[in-house]
């Protein structure tokens, strides 16, 4: 035995950090196992360098609309490589903090891959193959999950990539086809049309981002059009080869069966995610999978075996940074002994950072439908928001949705330039239990983009003052 | 700087509580979440959590005395030595106005302010040494509905449901953060039983299947923490120090019970009335009391009150604890009209819509096990009540007659009694008359 500890988390992604972190502020002895970078996928390949990518389209576009805001630029062209090392650095950046948070919170890193020995007993092999045993009396498993592989996509980082690579692109494709319109696809294909590509965005379900509202989905297309982008909705994909290297021939399938044929030098595929389950001794200490391949949990994050934990992707359900770290958080408490309540993932938010942005919480006005909830709808246009003209941002609105009977806050969707940031007050009043009332009541400060929140709640019992 | 502390409002209906005791004392340094003191509100007793930090300076508002909601109760201060006669001044000025100008427009219009609260009735109701004033009493409250606003911690949500069901949101737990009531609370929130002859609960058969509650068939039982309500805190808080801080005593005494076996059954030819032995037993109980006067006492520490009254409380079983409505006066009033009391007590007690009057104050407990099958048990005395009678059930005793085998009816009677109020002695002899009594139940009738 070499070390051995109170809980050890297995990954450093956005889940594992903060479980790390919350288990050694409860008083327990932490490691955390790694085999790749601190932060894992969110900080070094997700959420946060993609975030840097979609700030220098930003600028781009707001470089070609210079003139409306009474600026002539002149000679704007694109540094791709530049676009990407700034990218990379913010990546690194965040990592390097969460190796601060781990000394800081006195929690042992171990580079290495894991593996469940028997229970309470790990084995982590380096890179160099050297192996070493710790024990463990809790084990939080946040192994997170990898791209679904296609055998028809063969990905092979220049003619058919991920996001992974798509992160780390030394040259800017000319034409791209994405396949897959969820969050990732949404993302790329505005981040590439921006800065100049011509992109082939495609998606089976009749919808662009296909959790979102059907009316919150279809402004986003209408402005993905107007943008220039090619969107396929509906349309399934046919025959997609690489004649040679660079030159990529697909057959779009459309809902009415015609076809459509395409040539373009990359395909970028971004069709659904599988947890990361293999090689992790699951099998050995009977931890037990469900139908879809995810690790099994109760509603405190416990596996099939007491005392292993499993959260984030790897655990199943809805596979966001933050929903991991809240699960981080519940298992850490369960093992402290004080774990009250599960999470709500009724209340887990989810925003997609394409201009304009989409951010949601809560039911869709389809879902309160499906249920039979009686509701009461609240909108309000960003063109009726002085602040949104005078930032030259009036596309999208607010969509509130309430229970008709009590008047709670059922479902919050936006569109619009700042969605993501404006979401939080609402994913509180859900929390909190609000209803319309609380939304209206609240002053909300003028000039903002949040005063159509408050107006979306007036509407909702049509008493909007400025529609 | 130095701070007033108030009364605080712990019930939606709360206007007036008793500072029942101080859990510090003056000098004390206070930190936020410190028990402060237990103050008895109209429906409980809580303790009251400090919300601010600083030394406590002075005690206004002594142990055992009530106050307003509102009132100043003691003064803090940042520093230990700090001069506050200045602010204590000032303090206590404003304090008088307020209370002068809250008392002023209240008995103006009494009949219909008070009709939300919990008016101040009858003295023996408050266990702090009060006066006997002339103050008209209250009309007793409606079952208190919602109060918007009120210092019940719940979400808007779990408000608006909780009006429209008709829930009372008071007492409820919650199980949100601090005891917070959401909408989960509402939902899983079980009236009390509506009437007492309820039938079997079948509650949670709703599902299709009727699964068997004993043998390798029936479901595994769940392990599970169940958050202490309002009612099972204070059940627990009072019967603690009651059992632990009681030098108690139990007398057992076996009753024939031939002869009211014989009265119920002419009793109950009347039409109308349903007498059970239980309402016969509280009759003879309060004629026993008047014989006995010390019986009906209540120790108050540093003396005895022997009560003029005598108010008898009889414990009733409701869902999620138990609650003893308070038949008035027992030994005035005739057994048809303690029947008929104890029968409407009962049932508003298992609908949950006792009002405070009808539960609060008292001067001897009866506890009735007799219908379930026990033959004799012993009961926690209900402070700061003297004893308590526990009745057990009526079982079939051979007994021999000039040496033939015969029969008897017989019930036994087990009063628990506090020694510093009752003596062994006295406690037999009060046992001894009930039983004359219940042995000549026509005795009754004077």
């Amino acid at each position: 035995m070499d070390s051995s500890y109170d809980i050890v988390v297995i990954g450093s992604g956005p889940g594992g950090y903060v479980a790390a972190i919350k288990g050694s502020q409860g008083g327990k002895k932490v490691a955390i196992v790694e085999k790749s970078e601190l932060g894992g996928i969110c900080l070094n390949w997700g959420c946060i360098p993609t975030k840097a990518l979609l700030k220098s389209a930003e600028v781009a576009h707001y470089l070609k609309h210079a003139a409306d805001y009474g600026l002539n630029v002149k000679d704007v062209s694109i540094d791709y490589p530049k676009i990407m090392s700034r990218s990379r650095d913010v990546a690194k950046q965040n990592s390097n903090g969460v190796q601060f948070l781990m000394k800081k919170n006195k929690i042992d890193v171990i580079q290495g891959a894991a593996k469940l020995v028997a229970k309470g007993l790990i084995e982590v092999t380096d890179a160099q193959g050297g192996r070493k045993n710790i024990q463990a009396g809790n084990v939080i498993l946040a192994t997170g999950a990898s791209p679904r592989m296609f055998p028809q996509y063969p990905i092979d980082g220049s003619n058919f990539i991920t996001y992974r690579h798509a992160l780390d692109l030394k040259d800017q494709p000319k034409k791209l086809l994405i396949i897959g319109a969820g969050a990732i696809g949404v993302e790329f294909a505005y981040y590439f049309n921006t800065l100049g590509t011509e992109v082939h965005l495609v998606e089976m379900l009749p919808q662009i981002l296909p959790v979102e509202d059907e009316e919150i989905a279809k402004t986003l297309l209408a402005s993905f059009k107007k943008q220039g982008i090619n969107c396929y909705t509906a349309t399934k994909v046919g025959e997609v080869k690489a004649v040679k290297p660079g030159v990529i021939e697909a057959k779009l399938l459309d809902a009415a069966n015609k076809e459509i044929a395409l040539t373009v030098d990359r395909v970028l595929v971004a069709v659904g995610m599988v947890p990361n389950t293999k090689d992790l001794g699951l099998e050995q200490v009977g931890v037990k999978l469900d139908d879809r391949g995810f690790i099994k949990v109760d509603a405190f994050q416990e596996t099939s075996v007491k005392g292993i934990f499993a959260i984030g992707d790897v655990a199943g359900k809805q596979l966001l940074a933050h929903k991991a770290s809240a699960e981080g958080e519940v298992a850490v408490s369960k093992i402290l002994g004080h774990a009250k309540h599960g999470l709500d993932y009724g209340l887990i938010p989810g925003c997609t950072y394409c201009q304009p942005q989409v951010a949601s919480v809560g039911l869709t006005e389809k879902a309160c439908k499906e249920k039979n909830i009686a509701v009461k709808i609240g909108r309000f246009p960003f063109s009726a928001s002085g602040k949104a003209r005078a930032i030259g941002h009036t596309e999208g609105m607010v969509k509130l949705i309430f229970g008709a009977k009590f008047g709670e806050l059922l479902g919050a969707h936006i569109i619009g330039s700042e969605a993501t940031e404006m979401l939080a007050e609402l994913g509180l009043a859900m929390k909190l239990e609000s209803t319309y009332e609380e939304i209206m009541h609240s002053v909300h400060a003028h000039p903002t983009l949040s005063e159509a929140v408050m107006e979306a709640a007036m509407d909702s019992q049509g008493q909007s003052v400025h529609i | 700087m130095p701070t007033s502390m108030l009364m605080p409002s712990l019930s939606p209906t709360m206007e007036e509580g008793v500072l029942a005791k101080w859990l510090v004392k003056e000098g004390d340094f206070i930190k936020p979440g410190m028990m402060l003191c237990s103050v008895e509100t109209d429906k409980t007793t809580v303790d009251y959590e400090s919300m601010d930090e600083g030394f406590l300076r002075k005690i206004i508002i002594p142990g055992g005395s009530p106050a307003k909601v509102n009132q100043l109760i003691a003064i803090l201060s940042e520093e230990k030595e700090e001069d506050i006669s200045a602010y204590l001044e000032k303090a206590m000025k404003k304090n008088e106005e307020q209370l002068a100008a809250k008392s002023a427009p209240k008995a103006a219009s009494a009949p219909a302010a008070t009709s939300n609260g919990s008016g101040p009735a009858r003295a023996t109701y408050a266990p702090a040494p009060p006066v006997r004033t002339a103050t008209a009493v209250a009309a007793p409250a409606p079952a208190a509905v919602v109060a918007a606003g009120g210092r019940v911690k719940a979400s808007p949500l779990a408000r608006r449901m909780a009006e429209d069901a008709g829930i009372t949101l008071d007492g409820m737990a919650g199980s949100g953060p601090n005891g917070r009531i959401v909408k989960y609370d509402v939902e899983n929130y079980k009236p009390l039983a509506a009437a007492p002859s309820a039938a079997p609960v079948k509650g949670k058969s709703e599902g299709p299947v009727q699964r068997p509650l004993y043998g390798s068939l029936a479901p595994i039982l769940p392990t599970q923490d169940i958050a202490l309500n309002m009612m099972r805190k204070t059940i627990g808080k009072r019967l603690l120090e009651s059992s632990q801080g009681t030098p108690e005593f139990f007398v057992t005494m076996k009753v024939d019970m031939g002869a009211v076996n014989g009265l119920r059954s002419q009793l109950n030819r009347a039409p109308g009335y349903k007498v059970s032995v239980n309402d016969i037993v509280t009759k003879a109980t309060a004629f026993a009391l008047r014989e006995f006067p010390t019986v009906n006492s209540a120790y108050y520490g540093d003396f005895i009150r022997q009560n003029g009254n005598i108010d008898i409380c009889v414990a009733v079983s409701i869902e999620g604890g138990l609650i003893t409505p308070i038949v008035r006066d027992a030994d005035q009033k005739g057994l048809g009209q303690i029947s008929s009391e104890i029968k409407s007590l009962v049932a508003k007690a298992k609908a949950g819509k006792l009002a405070p009057e009808e539960y609060q104050g008292g001067t001897f407990t009866i506890s009735n096990l007799g219908m379930y099958g026990v033959d004799e048990f012993t009961a926690i005395i209900n402070p700061p009540q003297a004893a308590i009678l526990a009745v057990g059930g009526i079982s079939q005793e051979v007994y021999l007659d000039g040496g033939v085998a015969k029969q008897k009816d017989v019930m036994k009677l087990t009063m628990t009694s506090d020694h510093r109020v009752v003596d062994g002695a006295l406690a037999a002899q009060f046992l001894s008359a009930l039983k004359s009594l219940l042995e000549n139940p026509v005795w009754l009738m004077l």
